[in-house]
């Protein structure tokens, strides 16, 4: 359960299932051309795998690519279970953020306290600060403005909108989508008001 | 009028509301920032709501299908292009008009003339 970072980068090294990403592209490919087509004789679903199967070929060289120094194929380790989890938990904070935004936005006197807001976290993996940097701006009320190592730089309308954030619930649902966290993985936040002081 | 009609008309209803929304924050909001705010996300909702409202409205066929891939690309490329614009603006030096600077600005009004001016 309280994997400290190191070892949960080691645990990512060894590939268990190479094979994996590869069957769930081709899968999630073939499904993509089956419902694009809609056709399903003998001779649009040969196409369709042929298609697959050359995509597929070009994508295994591009996957072996590292782009970043100590990147691993982090994607093959993501959990499902958890993601059908965390879906709806995100569809609630778009929800909820875009009431809070359109009350702003029609309010008369527009109640808006735009801030920037600096802060660590602590997320070994790559994909899933990717992952968190696209959370952050697809729920209203929070854009991401930078990401350099693991400092993130975000601006909010409200201080309330990035509050899931400050107080580590967004980045630990991330997390689990990868492994089990129950570790505070926010610190050092600085709350920027005025843009002398950026 | 069935009730799955219903609730897509109520979805759709509501998708239009939060984009029209969205468009009154781009005129509204004082700087370029908080304009992303309403022009990036503001419509996330409203796309979802829209597409979904046409996928109840289809029923279980195979264009609800191809809404919901679309649904999904929506979701991926907004945050992506909207933080695109906002790393770019960071990047050319584009301050943003923060809390303390605004009550600098005008005290306790915010009002189109300043949206003109910017």
């Amino acid at each position: 359960m309280t994997d400290s970072p190191g070892t949960t980068i080691k645990k990512f090294e060894q590939r268990e299932h190479p094979w994996r990403g590869v069957a769930m592209q081709g899968f999630a490919l073939m499904c993509l051309w089956l419902v694009l087509s809609g056709h399903f004789d003998f001779f649009h679903i040969t196409t369709g795998a042929i298609c697959v199967g050359i995509v597929l070929l070009l994508n295994a060289r591009i996957s072996s690519v590292q782009f970043f120094q100590g990147d691993v194929s982090e994607w093959e380790h993501l959990r499902f279970e958890h993601l059908l989890r965390f879906l709806p938990w995100l569809a609630w904070e778009i929800v909820e953020g875009s009431i809070q935004v359109a009350s702003a936005v029609l309010h008369p006197k527009m109640p808006i306290e735009p801030a920037v807001i600096r802060f660590r976290v602590k997320l070994p993996i790559v994909g899933a600060r990717v992952l968190f940097g696209n959370v952050i701006t697809l729920t209203p009320g929070t854009v991401t403005l930078s990401i350099t190592e693991d400092e993130f730089l975000i601006h909010a309308l409200r201080r309330k909108s990035a509050s899931t954030i400050i107080d580590g619930t967004m980045p630990r649902w991330i997390a689990q989508l990868f492994y089990d966290e129950d570790e505070q993985l926010v610190t050092s936040v600085e709350i920027i008001e005025s843009s002398k002081e950026m | 009028m069935g009730m799955s009609d219903m609730i897509a008309v109520l979805m759709i209803l509501g998708g239009a509301f939060f984009l029209l929304v969205a468009s009154i924050g781009i005129v509204r909001f004082p700087d370029f920032y908080t304009r992303l705010h309403a022009m990036g996300k503001g419509d996330t909702l409203g796309i979802i709501l829209i597409l979904l409202g046409l996928c109840v409205y289809e029923g279980f066929t195979l264009n609800s299908a191809k809404l919901l891939i679309a649904l999904v690309f929506v979701g991926l490329t907004n945050p992506v292009a909207t933080h695109a614009l906002a790393r770019a603006a960071l990047r050319y030096g584009l301050k943003p008009l923060l809390k303390l600077d605004q009550e600098e600005k005008k005290p306790s009004t915010t009002s189109k003339s300043d949206a003109l001016e910017t």
